[in-house]
């Protein structure tokens, strides 16, 4: 089965999906990870779920999913499991069409499960494919939105029986969304970016999940996912603004951004013995090696256990605690064009600095 | 002198350790049943070893079956959730077919920020608490969505629930702690469901240890390290359900005198392993009960393998060969390989009943003593978790303050003397996603056992 056709999700292969997207997070919420799980074992037992190619997409419109807010808090409000299909639902009803399949808006965690669950539930196929090549943490960060798609209207429905729909200007729509979840207990799902197939075959990443699968068990192919180490060690210290831990309200220059900033400290363990600072936002967008930069956003760089190899929650980390650091390359050349990195800089404008010294390697070619 | 006593399900150990903390008796026992293993492990020590004991520190091992659950209400508060996801759904059926039927989701609860979902109508509470009594289930587990933020409202189901059966026994979830409702909620249902194996097993080694003149208090070793008092034990039996496999990995490291070490438990089925470094074992903040049932239970994180899985050649390691390459994803095969091949910088202690085979020149002790050492070398331990909100009316500093104050308190109750009681780990993050000033805290604190003298 080496790297070919995936046509459907299934309970086959459920679990090796379940486990290639969790290699595509920044962190885990374990619990949460567990109830998406269980509540798309649940759907895809009772119906599989076809896998559209972005290549092969029937005419119509598509509609991208992703759950907003945190898994930990979905973990504690669970799922009455017909948020994602109250979703998609009040936005064809606001739209006026039906959606011809679902595409994740991520590949990463719980929301590509999610987005099986809400396929297996509707009876709608799922696109093999997203808007990020792994998460980005605000909605408007994908290539629909380098491609020009609004990222509205924007149905949203919530844990707490809410169903709303924002029609806002897409620069308004994470201003508007954060209360709304915070309002709801923490998290909500949300069906965007309606967008013709046309669209979508054009501004997709494609064949994400089936790299998910492959990522997940060798039956499925070869391991897509490739990453550097940076460094081994152990965590020597954990910094957060004053602002944060006063529980002070979030900075203007923060924006809506939904976590607070961290600089995380590492002692490397061997030999050069380097002093590495990563400063995260949401992710991990730099990492210095004694004042120098050895990786930063758009590649992803991880927090590993180094006994696992599983993504460490950047909020469970604890000083004195053995860790591994890897880069992954950015899932697509596309978050490396300069509209690409202007973009990853609306959750990452501590960078900025970064990304304007490097302007002269980027890559100027728009997707 | 601390006593150590290994309780497994084909073997007894014990280690006696005087103040030094040298080994000054052991015994080992393949009797048939816990009493008959005592009795004949007890009477091998000599009289002036048992004369001494000021303190006794069981941990068990391969005791908990599912025959020792008992029918058990479960309630819920919370909104409604998909079928998958209800109380004990993601159960085995023959475990949820033991815990019974009487089990009700009650809207109610509250969100991590702490905003109730809906006033809990106690009425409902309290049918479902004469439900039980009427079918003659004693015991009661409540879990609360929200409840590390607002434990609150679980109490006032207790409350609900004592006025109309105060015979019920009731286990709250967020006394166990954790987050992940289904999570909290497997832990406080398992919880309930084996006290009365916790007490039987409790009055069987305080009857024994009587009986051979053992008057010192008794502690039990939790699951995650460290030890909690014999009454604190029936009250919280989950947290001590595998306290042997910390004590082995602590005992090994005490026996060779080394705080940074790989320790590999040899045992007949495959090997576990864990890396120490600086005398702390690392947890994990969740584990499983009988392989099948996630809870929010912490555990010491080691890796295991069996045999049949290593692929490595004969004993002894150093006639072993490379490795089969494996999978890069397969951790658990690199990590076995990693640590037969010795390849981590730290040294190497291999205990459990294969030792002799991997390392005969360890001696015995490791091969068959490490567990029993590690619980007679046992801190009393307390964990707290929760979630905390800092505003204009509290700073973080104080509400930290309050934490440390709450898990030194709790350290007390598991039977530590106060005086010796240190704060081991104090983390907090704010976290993603709710308003400004949410932060989640864990504090873990350890003391000196009260001694039969102190206490």
């Amino acid at each position: 089965m080496n790297g070919q056709y995936i046509p459907a999700i299934n309970t086959d292969n459920l679990d090796a999906f379940a486990r290639g997207v969790r290699r595509f997070t920044t962190g885990i919420d374990e619990a949460g990870y567990q109830a998406a799980l269980d509540w798309a074992r649940a759907e895809v037992t009772a119906r599989s779920v076809p896998l559209l190619r972005l290549n092969d997409l029937p005419r119509g419109s598509f509609c991208s999913l992703s759950i907003v807010g945190s898994a930990a808090a979905l973990s504690e409000l669970l799922p009455e499991g017909n948020e994602a299909l109250r979703a998609i639902r009040t936005l064809e009803r606001w739209v006026g069409t039906e959606f011809q399949g679902i595409v994740p808006l991520n590949c990463s965690g719980e929301n590509p499960l999610i987005s099986a669950a809400a396929a297996a539930a509707s009876g709608k196929p799922l696109v093999d494919g997203d808007g990020c090549g792994r998460v980005l943490p605000l909605l408007e960060q994908t290539t629909f939105t380098l491609h020009g798609i609004s990222v509205g209207p924007i149905a949203v429905a919530t844990p707490m029986r809410d169903d709303l729909i924002l029609d806002a200007p897409a620069t308004r729509i994470e201003e508007l969304i954060r209360p709304i979840v915070a309002a709801a207990g923490g998290w909500a799902i949300v069906a965007c970016y309606p967008m013709s197939a046309e669209q979508l075959a054009m501004a997709g990443l494609p064949g994400t999940l089936s790299n998910a699968l492959r990522s997940g068990h060798p039956d499925f192919g070869p391991d897509p996912l490739v990453s550097r180490t940076l460094c081994r060690g152990t965590i020597s210290g954990i910094e957060y603004p004053i602002q944060s831990i006063a529980g002070q309200p979030r900075s203007s220059a923060a924006g809506t951004l939904p976590s607070a900033p961290v600089s995380i400290l590492i002692s490397e363990s061997a030999e050069p013995r380097s002093h590495l600072r990563l400063e995260a936002h949401n992710e991990i967008f730099l990492a210095l090696a004694d004042g120098r930069v050895i990786a930063s956003a758009p590649d992803q760089i991880l927090i590993l256990n180094p006994r696992t190899h599983e993504v460490i929650n950047l909020e469970n980390l604890t000083v004195g605690e053995p860790v591994h650091v890897a880069m992954v390359p950015a899932a697509s050349p596309a978050w490396k064009t300069k509209q690409g990195r202007l973009l990853m800089q609306l959750s990452g404008h501590a960078v900025e600095g970064f990304y304007n010294l490097s302007e002269d390697t980027m890559n100027e070619g728009a997707p | 002198m601390h006593l150590g006593i290994e309780v497994g399900s084909d073997a007894i150990t014990m280690a006696a350790l005087d103040s030094s903390g040298s080994l000054a008796g052991r015994a080992t026992m393949t009797d048939t049943s816990i009493t008959e293993g005592l009795n004949n492990g007890l009477a091998r020590l000599t009289s002036a070893i048992i004369e001494s004991v000021s303190c006794v520190v069981i941990a068990i091992h391969d005791q908990v079956q599912a025959g020792q659950l008992q029918p058990t209400a479960v309630l819920r508060l919370s909104g409604p959730a998909h079928p998958a996801l209800r109380p004990l759904a993601a159960w085995p059926r023959e475990l949820s077919a033991r815990i019974g039927t009487c089990v009700e989701t009650i809207r109610g609860g509250a969100t991590l920020a702490g905003t109730s979902i809906s006033d809990p109508d106690l009425r409902q509470v309290a049918d479902l608490a004469r439900r039980a009594t009427d079918a003659g289930v004693p015991r009661i587990a409540v879990c609360g969505a929200g409840s590390p933020t607002r434990p609150d409202l679980e109490e006032s189901c207790a409350e609900a629930i004592t006025s109309v059966a105060p015979e019920l026994s009731i286990t709250l979830s967020h006394t166990l702690g954790g987050s992940g409702l289904r999570d909290r909620e497997n832990a406080a249902v398992l919880n309930a469901a084996l006290r009365p194996w916790a007490a039987a097993f409790s009055e069987t080694l305080e009857e024994t240890l009587k009986s051979h003149g053992i008057h010192a208090p008794v502690y039990v070793a939790r699951t995650s390290g460290g030890a909690v008092v014999l009454e604190h034990f029936r009250q919280f039996p989950i947290v001590c359900i595998d306290g042997a496999s910390g004590c082995l990995f602590a005992g090994a490291a005490h026996l060779a005198n080394l705080s940074d070490a790989v320790v590999v438990d040899a045992g007949h089925d495959g090997i576990r392993s864990v890396i120490l470094e600086s005398g702390r074992l690392p947890t994990r903040p969740e584990s499983s009960y009988d392989s099948a049932i996630r809870m929010s239970v912490a555990e010491v994180a080691y890796e295991q393998l069996a045999w049949k899985d290593l692929n490595l050649g004969p004993f002894p390691p150093h006639h072993l060969g490379p490795p089969a390459r494996s999978e890069p994803r397969n951790r658990h095969l690199n990590l076995a390989a990693a640590l037969m091949l010795g390849s981590f910088n730290s040294p190497m202690i291999v205990v459990g009943p294969r030792a002799m085979e991997l390392a005969p020149e360890l001696g015995p002790e490791y091969a068959l003593f490490a567990a029993a050492v590690g619980a007679a070398r046992s801190p009393v331990r307390a964990e707290l978790e929760r979630v905390i909100r800092v505003d204009e009316t509290r700073t973080l500093a104080q509400a930290l303050a309050q934490a440390q104050e709450d898990a030194v308190n709790l350290s007390v109750e598991a039977g530590a003397d106060r005086v010796t009681i240190r704060i081991e780990r104090l983390e907090h993050a704010p976290m993603s996603y709710l308003p400004p000033g949410f932060h989640r805290v864990a504090v873990g604190a350890a003391g000196e056992p009260k001694s039969a003298r102190s206490a």
